[in-house]
């Protein structure tokens, strides 16, 4: 009896320790590390973010154009290729997984400033003056995290195009282009492919 | 029999003289009663009334009516200050926030590859930056007699002006490495019944991230211009795929990639799978 409570104190005691916080992080960890997935294709993208700032309160506009450019690898889950109807060295069939993008990566090397304009009014108040008196009010550079808040827009921008452009249907193109030739090395001479809706 | 009529006689009399009596006191009592209560309300009422007449005297001082102004104005100010806080739409000063304008995204090319991603490591990295900048300036204010001086005769001292400048910026980047696939030919497999032999390309780094969304730029003191930033999350890129080829990536990604592709092979009738990486 008081082995089994010592055993199960221990149990708890180990449980506590582990804090929710630090099980998420190490699950997420792991699951990173355990990616599976196969990359079909790679796109390189480019988009220019204009943004015009305006306030009715300030004098002057603040203008950025930066230019961007991007790289996007799609694919599918590698380990969620379900294989039925098996017929050794001669057919099989094959449902693939709905395709994902795999990394969006936006270098920092590439992004360019185009543009940065800031309108500052300046007045010689007089001659003899040294100093070039700028007026109190006018709009201010932008600043290294507002620069940095216009590509994080840009690259949401990407993400939410993603559809549009049709990359996950070329990934599920590319895939099945990928796997008939890796089958046709390995010996199969039919390979089907069942959609997702289709029973086996 | 007239006795006792008399007697009877004086009995009424005298009851109703006693009753007559009593209802004399009786009224007087009532009056007196009444007076009291009449003098009693009235000094209320007269206590009341000169209270709301110093009342009265108060409302109508000018200097209370401008405290009371003040305060009714600072409790209103308050109350919109509070809504604002809430509700910055509220706010005519409210900074609109940066708004990008809708461009489009270009292709510029587009690939077939095949590439196994296998392994990934994360980190998070600190890029601390600071500077010392030195910059000469030149003093013309050291004497009254520069006023009436020409510009090439003005008396000047040169001096050294130094600025310290700090960038501190945190990124969290993902390195992926994996084998490429697309270079398998025909000669790198061997099939023998019921053994397969397959010889693939090692893994290499394919590409570390680290997005805008996942810097965060923590100091910013000083100059840095925008070009300066960049460069060191260029930096901040390079140090994370250094700490992912330290923490043996690459092994790790042959080493998934032969697991999973042996448990592949084997999915779809091999019993013996070898795996080779060149």
């Amino acid at each position: 009896m008081n082995f089994r409570f010592t055993f199960l104190a221990l149990i708890l005691s180990i449980l506590i320790s582990c804090s929710n916080e630090e099980i998420t992080k190490s699950i997420i960890k792991q699951r990173l590390a355990e990616i599976n997935q196969l990359g079909t294709v790679e796109y390189d993208l480019s988009k220019v973010l204009i943004v015009d700032d305006e306030q009715w309160y300030t004098y002057g506009d603040r203008k950025a154009l930066i230019n961007l450019e991007a790289s996007l690898v799609a694919g599918i889950d590698f380990k969620k290729i379900e294989i039925s109807n098996l017929v050794s060295n001669n057919s099989i069939d094959l449902k693939l997984p709905k395709p994902e993008i795999i990394f969006l990566n936006i270098p920092p090397e590439k992004v360019s400033y185009e543009v940065l304009k800031v309108d500052k009014m300046e007045v010689n108040a007089l001659t003899f003056i040294n100093p070039i008196i700028t007026l109190a009010g006018m709009r201010s550079d932008f600043s290294n995290e507002e620069l940095n808040q216009i590509q994080i827009m840009g690259e949401e921008d990407i993400r939410k195009k993603i559809d549009e452009l049709g990359i996950l249907k070329e990934a599920t193109k590319n895939s099945k282009s990928f796997l008939n030739n890796w089958f046709k090395l390995l010996g199969f001479k039919t390979i089907n492919y069942l959609s997702y809706e289709q029973k086996k | 029999m007239s006795k006792k009529n008399k007697d009877e006689g004086i009995k009424n009399k005298i009851i109703d003289g006693l009753e007559s009596e009593t209802k004399k006191q009786v009224d007087e009592l009532k009056t007196e009663a009444k007076n009291a209560l009449v003098d009693g309300v009235k000094s209320e009422i007269k206590n009341n009334l000169g209270l709301s007449i110093a009342g009265t005297a108060i409302n109508n001082n000018p200097i209370m009516l401008k405290i009371k102004l003040i305060i009714l104005g600072v409790l209103i100010l308050g109350s919109y200050v509070g809504l604002c806080y809430f509700y910055p739409g509220l706010n005519p000063f409210h900074r609109n926030p940066l708004i990008l304008k809708n461009t489009a995204v270009v292709i510029k090319e587009s690939k077939k590859i095949a590439k196994l991603f296998s392994s990934t490591y994360y980190a998070e990295v600190v890029m601390d930056t600071t500077k010392l900048t030195i910059e000469v300036k030149t003093d013309y204010t050291n004497s009254i007699s520069n006023m009436f001086a020409d510009d090439d005769e003005q008396e000047k001292t040169q001096y050294n002006d130094s600025s310290y400048h700090q960038l501190t910026i945190i990124g969290n980047g993902t390195t992926f490495a994996g084998n490429d696939l697309a270079t398998i030919s025909e000669k790198d497999i061997i099939i023998n019944d019921s053994l397969c032999s397959i010889s693939i390309d090692s893994a290499k780094i394919i590409n570390t991230v680290i997005n805008p969304s996942d810097f965060t730029i923590f100091i910013d003191e000083g100059e840095w211009s925008p070009e300066e930033v960049q460069e060191i999350k260029t930096l901040a890129v390079e140090k994370v795929k250094q700490l992912s080829l330290k923490s043996n990536i690459l092994k790790k990604a042959n080493n998934r990639t032969e697991k999973l592709l042996s448990e592949f092979l084997k999915s779809i009738g091999f019993q013996v799978v070898n795996i080779n990486f060149k």
